[in-house]
């Protein structure tokens, strides 16, 4: 199933999106987010509301908002994809490198990435999205997808420049509207097989990144109970959980994205987030 | 003016803190603002400073449970390696450009809160710190207009995890645990605050001072951090951007004074207050 988040005239709601429109699950449903219903582990009340019903709303007459519009955390895992035949040193990093953004950080699908007026190194970093379902703290590994909600596409856009200014990436990875999550998110149970999922990242049509899940470090159950042992994870939360090579900064010349670019990243199962590109005013 | 967030009688409120007691000003402006956060964002201070002057206490200090004074903020940027003499005690050179970095709402015990002593490692350190309270949105401002946006300053404990803050290239892990650090009590008004660039900080453990500094010695002063961190990102009401902390911490001891269950933090800035929580066991 997939559920969205969005806004069409003036209202903002949530629902099914189904035969290229959405079921209102606002109408339907006491919560007045889609966090909310999440938490209200109203998942399969969803399920059954919208089998039979026809949609209320086109896709094409909405705005999109952030699948989880108003998420209290978001978590990034940085260099976390080795190269197809890389053999990593020492067997591999001991630690995966982990960082917080905040939603400001990031556009809606549809809506322009914005390229700072500070710097020309903006670049992109095509990712599988996790969202948390449930609370949980101190969750063991083996029991890790049980509090995953689903997944989304996240942009993980980058400042390259600012992010190695000072000791810590922070400000190249907190610029405004930097990045983008979306368009929806698909529920847990339509993925299978976390270790076959092809990323797909297209600038203007032309590839730059194209890898598999299988290539992730640290995986998916790994993450959650590591980042679970030092704070609680809440519905709604999300983990981005990094990205395959091809980033604009491996090419030489590096291919930073421009004004009027537009970038897509597909990912098998999940979905499609596009964004205009446009430069800071 | 010194404004908090807290509980009373059952319900959040905020208000004005006076030696007397406390004023509440939970829907008491004309904008009817339910939290503190609402009121910077309606920038009415002036009005609440206004029914401050001719209101009577309602609550005795001791009524309130503290809440951080701003509980929800948007945002709330850290500043590593940002005094010299504690850049040298960790061991770092003097950087070029700040170490930012972030924190969650939920990492941070309000005063008098309980710190949770982390499950995972016995580093568990202190320090103490200078935090700015944005007023108006901020982005892309110079340093000579920074301080302009401040609504006011608390005291802060960044509280810091050291071997998780170097498991892996980035600081977060060890600076994102639950319940580590320390937000508080109050805002002091910035009319009626110290100069940001020359207030003293000292910081106890049990009563014996580990760390006192002058924000004088910041690298990089508040007003830079604003307007370095307002070009990235529009600085919002109630974000907190906390300056950095001075020498002293456990780490630099030897053998390292680690925090412990039982322990008091008690962090102090001249001019703002003493903001103080215990640390407990975890469950």
């Amino acid at each position: 199933m997939k559920l969205i988040s969005y806004r069409h005239g003036g209202r903002e709601a949530y629902g099914v999106v189904k035969d290229g429109g959405i079921v209102d699950m606002r109408a339907r449903l006491d919560h007045a987010t889609l966090k909310q219903a999440i938490a209200g582990l109203s998942i399969n009340e969803m399920e059954k509301q919208a089998t039979g019903a026809d949609p209320d709303v086109s896709l094409d007459d909405i705005d999109y908002m952030f699948p989880i519009t108003s998420p209290e955390k978001i978590f990034c895992i940085g260099r976390n994809y080795r190269a197809y035949h890389e053999v990593l040193e020492d067997g591999g990093p001991k630690w995966p490198s982990i960082f917080p953004r905040f939603a400001s950080g990031f556009a809606p699908h549809g809506e322009a990435i914005l390229r700072p007026k500070v710097s020309e190194q903006l670049d992109y970093e095509g990712e599988i999205g996790v969202i948390i379902g449930k609370s949980g703290r101190h969750i063991p590994e083996e029991k890790a997808l049980d509090y995953v909600a689903g997944y989304t596409v996240i942009n993980e856009g980058s400042v390259r420049d600012w992010q190695t200014k000072g000791t810590q990436n922070c400000p190249g990875k907190n610029f405004y509207r930097s990045g983008a999550i979306g368009p929806w998110m698909v529920t847990r149970d339509e993925i299978d097989d976390l270790d076959a999922l092809r990323i797909r990242t297209t600038v203007n049509g032309e590839v730059r990144q194209d890898g598999g899940s299988d290539m992730m470090i640290f995986k998916i159950p790994f993450v959650i109970s590591h980042i679970s042992k030092f704070t609680l994870l809440e519905p709604g939360d999300m983990i981005a959980t990094g990205s395959p090579g091809g980033s604009a900064i491996e090419s030489k010349p590096p291919k930073w994205l421009k004004n009027g670019e537009t970038i897509s990243i597909d990912i098998d199962r999940i979905g499609t987030l596009t964004n205009p590109v446009a430069d800071e005013r | 003016m010194k404004l908090a967030s807290f509980w009373v009688a059952g319900h959040e409120g905020f208000g004005a803190v006076t030696d007397d007691g406390i004023i509440e000003l939970t829907g008491r402006l004309s904008g009817r603002q339910q939290t503190l956060r609402e009121v910077l964002e309606a920038g009415v201070l002036e009005e609440a400073a206004q029914v401050v002057d001719d209101a009577d206490i309602d609550h005795a200090l001791d009524d309130i449970e503290w809440r951080l004074p701003i509980p929800d903020p948007e945002k709330i940027y850290c500043v590593g390696q940002n005094y010299a003499a504690h850049i040298a005690e960790m061991g770092y050179q003097i950087p070029t450009s700040p170490s930012i970095f972030s924190r969650y709402p939920r990492t941070f015990v309000p005063h008098f809160g309980h710190m949770v002593m982390p499950s995972h490692s016995e580093q568990y350190d202190y320090e103490g710190e200078l935090t700015a309270v944005i007023g108006q949105p901020a982005r892309h401002v110079t340093v000579e207009d920074a301080l302009a946006y401040v609504a006011g300053y608390t005291v802060c404990n960044d509280g810091s995890v050291r071997d998780w803050q170097k498991a892996g290239p980035m600081v977060a892990p060890g600076k994102n645990w639950e319940n580590s650090g320390m937000l508080g009590p109050w805002i002091v008004t910035a009319d009626a605050a110290p100069d940001p660039a020359n207030a003293t900080l000292i910081t106890r453990v049990n009563g014996e001072e580990r760390q006192r500094g002058n924000t004088g010695d910041l690298v990089f002063s508040a007003a830079f951090l604003i307007s370095y961190i307002s070009t990235f990102i529009t600085l919002m009401p109630g974000d907190m951007i906390t300056t950095g902390s001075p020498s002293g911490v456990a780490l630099s001891f030897d053998p390292p004074k680690w925090l412990k269950p039982g322990d008091r933090v008690e962090v102090e800035v001249e001019g703002i207050g003493t903001l103080s929580a215990d640390v407990v066991a975890p469950e």
